[in-house]
């Protein structure tokens, strides 16, 4: 994984121990909280797969022989979302990783609906991930079920609607 | 003289002391060359010859004069000549074999002349018999003593109660003649010594004398190992000193309890319970833990243990304090439970 700077921490052993102190493990949740938004982010990832997360080097230092037990995994994975910085997905087999906000995420896919002239109209969710026109976007490549989380959020803040069984979406200004 | 003056007609039965030691079948009995019982069974026991054939006869060994033994030929069995008197010979022929087996199962019993002492001989007897009667003796003499010893150790406590009543009583009446404090808290220390123990009444001024003693005792030892030892220790430490005067444990712990200074007993948050110095400084105690873990880098249980000169588990409680305090953390690994500097508390530096 080249160009990805990991953080003391990743060197450190005990920060694969799930701490029984409450206020370290309040601090190791943290680090690795930024670590995972940071590494995501820095591979476009927005799902991580917990069933396979002893397999990625995220959470499993083979130079230090020292990996997240897949308990642990589950704590860190609780602990992201409890704080926003994650959101289940598939029961609790996955999570969506928001290195971005919620919020920010929405706002990206509203301006750049914006600027594309897009509002009132219906484009497919399909032709914003994958369509020719977005290859530059932030989320262009984006996993459709990511996307719709993304949307929901929209259609509460009442500039979006989901239309059809969920495939298209109206943008409003 | 004849046959009928040495042997006599008897039932086949052993008389008591008397055992069996050589048996022959097939044995023909003589008397000089005249044939008196064909084909029976021969026993020699420590005591007797026994002939059992149709009847059965027996001879009392101690008219044996003389045995000794006749070859026979390939026409003739081994015979046994035994002689009672000068002129009167008993001739045993073992038709079926057997002749120089008894016959020296039969000088051996001469030698031994068992009969003489057999019966009247007061004692548990020879063979299996004797050492099955010797066991029960002992077990039955071990079974007394311990009977009486606790009787004894009952007379004893009833004694016991009754100095301390007596106590009791000679304090109330020292206190009208104005004994003083000291002299008393004396009288109290000797009663103690002798392990009696007022249980009710005022708090035991003699307890101040144990727990001088207590402290007298381990504090080189507390002070040598870092300023902490185990419950255990301590324990052996104070009986080693005390020589024959032992204490229990329960009393070195309610002694303990009491104590302040200079060593007091001091619980963990596991529930542990050790021996400390009074004047340890716990924060500086920290501090001196967590800079040996900066020093390092990380300390496993026994590391800190051989540093400080004290006991892994010891060494674990302290760590594990210096964790709660959020100093330290921890990396559980196949390397077993090391502790690191709290990092995450404190940055990458």
């Amino acid at each position: 994984m080249s160009g990805f700077t990991w953080p003391w921490e990743y060197s450190f052993p005990p920060f694969f121990t799930v701490q029984p102190n409450s206020t370290t493990r309040a601090k190791q949740m943290d680090s690795w909280t930024s670590l995972i938004c940071a590494y995501c982010q820095f591979h476009k990832i927005t799902i991580l797969n917990l069933g396979d997360a002893e397999a990625s080097d995220l959470f499993n230092n083979k130079t230090l022989k020292r990996k997240l037990s897949s308990d642990a995994v589950l704590e860190v994975a609780q602990y992201m979302t409890d704080n926003g910085k994650a959101q289940w997905l598939d029961g609790q087999n996955s999570i969506l990783v928001l290195w971005r906000s919620l919020e920010e995420w929405a706002k990206l896919l509203h301006d750049f609906a914006i600027e594309a002239g897009l509002t009132n109209s219906v484009c497919t969710l399909f032709e914003l991930v994958q369509g020719d026109d977005t290859t530059k976007e932030e989320f262009y490549g984006l996993d459709i079920r990511v996307l719709k989380v993304f949307l929901k959020c929209l259609e509460e803040q009442g500039r979006a609607e989901l239309i059809g069984d969920d495939e298209g979406v109206k943008f409003f200004v | 003289m004849s046959f009928g003056e040495f042997w006599f007609g008897t039932a086949d039965v052993l008389l008591p002391m008397e055992r069996v030691i050589g048996v022959a079948e097939g044995v023909a009995l003589y008397e000089e060359k005249q044939i008196i019982f064909e084909k029976g069974q021969l026993k020699l026991t420590n005591q007797r010859l026994i002939f059992v054939g149709a009847q059965v006869y027996f001879m009392n060994l101690d008219r044996i004069l003389k045995v000794s033994f006749d070859a026979g030929s390939w026409t003739k069995s081994e015979k046994i000549l035994v002689a009672v008197s000068s002129d009167l010979t008993f001739r045993l022929s073992f038709r079926a074999g057997g002749c120089k087996e008894v016959l020296t199962k039969l000088e051996a019993a001469l030698r031994a002349k068992e009969w003489c002492y057999g019966v009247a001989r007061k004692g548990y007897g020879i063979g299996v018999g004797g050492i099955q009667k010797k066991l029960q003796m002992q077990a039955q003499q071990t079974e007394l003593h311990i009977s009486s010893a606790f009787e004894d150790l009952s007379n004893l406590m009833a004694s016991a109660k009754e100095m301390v009543e007596l106590s009791q009583r000679l304090m109330l009446k020292s206190k009208d003649k104005g004994l003083t404090d000291d002299e008393t808290a004396q009288f109290r220390s000797q009663l103690l010594s002798i392990g009696l123990q007022n249980s009710e009444g005022p708090a035991n001024p003699s307890d101040n004398q144990l727990q001088q003693e207590i402290g007298r005792v381990l504090l080189p030892a507390v002070e040598a190992s870092s300023g902490i030892i185990s419950l255990t220790e301590a324990y052996c430490r104070v009986n080693r000193a005390r020589g024959l005067k032992l204490l229990s444990p329960e009393d070195l712990l309610a002694a303990l309890e009491g104590m302040r200074h200079p060593v007091k007993l001091y619980t963990f948050a596991s529930g542990l319970r050790v021996v400390q110095l009074s004047s340890l400084d716990e924060v500086a105690w920290m501090d001196k833990i967590v800079s040996l873990l900066e020093e390092t880098g990380c300390l496993g249980a026994e590391q800190l243990a051989t540093r400080l000169k004290t006991s892994a588990v010891l060494a674990l409680e302290r760590l594990l304090q210096v964790e709660a305090d959020s100093r330290a953390c921890r990396d559980e690994s196949i390397n077993g439970l090391v502790f690191y500097p709290n990092k995450f508390l404190t940055g990458a530096s």
